[in-house]
């Protein structure tokens, strides 16, 4: 059991070494059930690091060994974690249809105490953020506001962490920054900063300071972001902290640094091959210079934003970086 | 590990409440151990709070496969409760009770049987 722990900690690495010895005992002693667990947490901590082709190797492993055991909650939590890496990968159709099959297996599975099976929040929140991406925002809060009340049931703060920031961004992107930041500031405040969960909450609590016009408490918010992400090699929220550095700096007029920071979100979006990380660096990035005389730079990193989002299926992004090239000048 | 928490629980506790109203504590730690690992998938808390008050109640022990399966138990439950420098030394205490017994590496008795009974 050290290795969760120690991932979830922060201590990813280590808790890789851990869990790959736990998977070879398991093996070692026909414990199939030993195998799924630490298969299971494999693949959930090579998710942050944006080793994609780990997770889906894992999670693939660990889907087959619930199957195989008739271990039905966990055959719809195996089938959650696939659609969320499919969902990095680009691979929306195939996220969203793992995503609703594992809501469904959480439905009719379910009853009594195992109804609450505290995976499900995880498993509500996906099929969420999905539905956000497309642009389904009501379905997509009534997920992730699931999942949330079920995480604080259990509790299972892990969860929860995750619901709540989902929650801040929608809130985010509907100009209610006040609701976002009093929804994520008390989970900060009351955690241990060194913990996995922590980090990824960050970026949109810098955004939420830069919206309600407080740009040094959003640098300060974001710089440390990027440390701890850096520090515990957390590549998926990085590329989301270096993507709301550069909207900060874009904001102070700081244009060079943001240049090179969107530069930067952009390229380890790539090196991680997550194209909508990618596409909202890039829009971000081209909303930057839209204000500025010379646009042609604008319309080059929003067209090429906006292809991407369009390849994905996002509506709502795509919308939006579309109302922007149509504007004269 | 079907998922059939409800009945897994009762039968489980019924099992705690025999072992210890026949005075077996190694039958009760291995049955709250097993109970803790159906806990921890709805209530960690009340989990970790059922191992713990064995264990305060039990005090200091001869390293056993149960007391490895209690610690291991706890340390699942705090771990999805996010208590988790809790949950790591609840592992190092399983992991150091192994070591002494020899058996550091091998999977706690429930799930040694979870392998044969399936495989």
């Amino acid at each position: 059991m050290r290795g969760p722990a120690l991932g979830l900690m922060g201590r990813l690495e280590e808790a890789r070494r851990v869990l790959e010895e736990r998977l070879s005992l398991a093996e070692a002693a026909n414990d199939y059930w030993g195998q799924l667990s630490a298969a299971h947490y494999l693949g959930k901590l090579s998710m942050p690091q944006g080793d994609f082709d780990a997770a889906l190797h894992y999670h693939g492993r660990a889907l087959e060994l619930a199957e195989r055991l008739g271990a039905r909650s966990r055959i719809s939590a195996e089938t959650s974690n696939l659609s969320e890496v499919l969902f990095y990968l680009g691979d929306w159709a195939r996220a969203r249809s793992h995503a609703e099959r594992a809501v469904e297996q959480a439905r009719w599975a379910s009853s009594g105490l195992s109804a609450s099976y505290f995976q499900y929040a995880d498993v509500f929140r996906r099929l969420g953020m999905i539905r956000a991406a497309i642009g389904e925002r009501e379905d997509a809060v009534a997920c992730f506001e699931e999942s949330v009340a079920l995480a604080e049931r259990i509790p299972y703060p892990e969860a929860e962490r995750s619901g709540q920031y989902s929650l801040a961004e929608q809130e985010l992107l509907q100009g209610k920054p006040g609701t976002a930041l009093a929804r994520l500031e008390p989970l900060v405040e009351r955690s241990d900063p060194e913990e996995l969960g922590i980090v990824r909450l960050l970026p949109y609590l810098a955004w939420a300071y830069l919206e309600l016009g407080d740009g040094d408490r959003a640098e300060e918010v974001v710089l440390e972001g990027i440390e701890r992400a850096r520090a515990q090699g957390h590549r998926l929220a990085l590329v989301e902290l270096l993507r709301v550095r550069g909207m900060v700096l874009a904001r102070r007029r700081r244009w060079d640094v943001a240049e090179r920071v969107f530069q930067e979100a952009v390229s380890v979006a790539r090196s991680i091959r997550y194209p909508y990380a990618e596409a909202r660096a890039l829009y971000e990035w081209g909303l930057m210079y839209a204000g500025k005389p010379d646009s042609r730079q604008a319309r080059e990193r929003l067209e090429e934003a906006s292809e991407i989002f369009r390849g994905l299926g996002s509506r709502l992004y795509s919308d939006l970086a579309q109302k922007v090239i149509s504007w004269p000048g | 590990m079907t998922a059939r928490f409800d009945s897994c629980s009762d039968a489980l506790e019924q099992a705690a409440h025999l072992y210890r109203d026949a005075g077996d504590v190694e039958g009760e730690m291995r049955a709250v151990g097993l109970l803790g690992m159906v806990h921890f998938t709805y209530a960690p808390l009340e989990g970790a709070q059922r191992i713990r008050a064995l264990l305060d109640r039990v005090g200091p022990r001869e390293p056993s496969m149960p007391l490895v399966s209690l610690y291991s138990s706890l340390s699942m439950n705090l771990t999805v409760a996010g208590r988790y420098r809790e949950a790591l030394e609840a592992a190092q205490s399983a992991t150091e009770i192994a070591r002494v017994l020899g058996v550091s590496g091998r999977s706690p008795g429930w799930r040694r049987c979870a392998g044969r009974r399936w495989g």
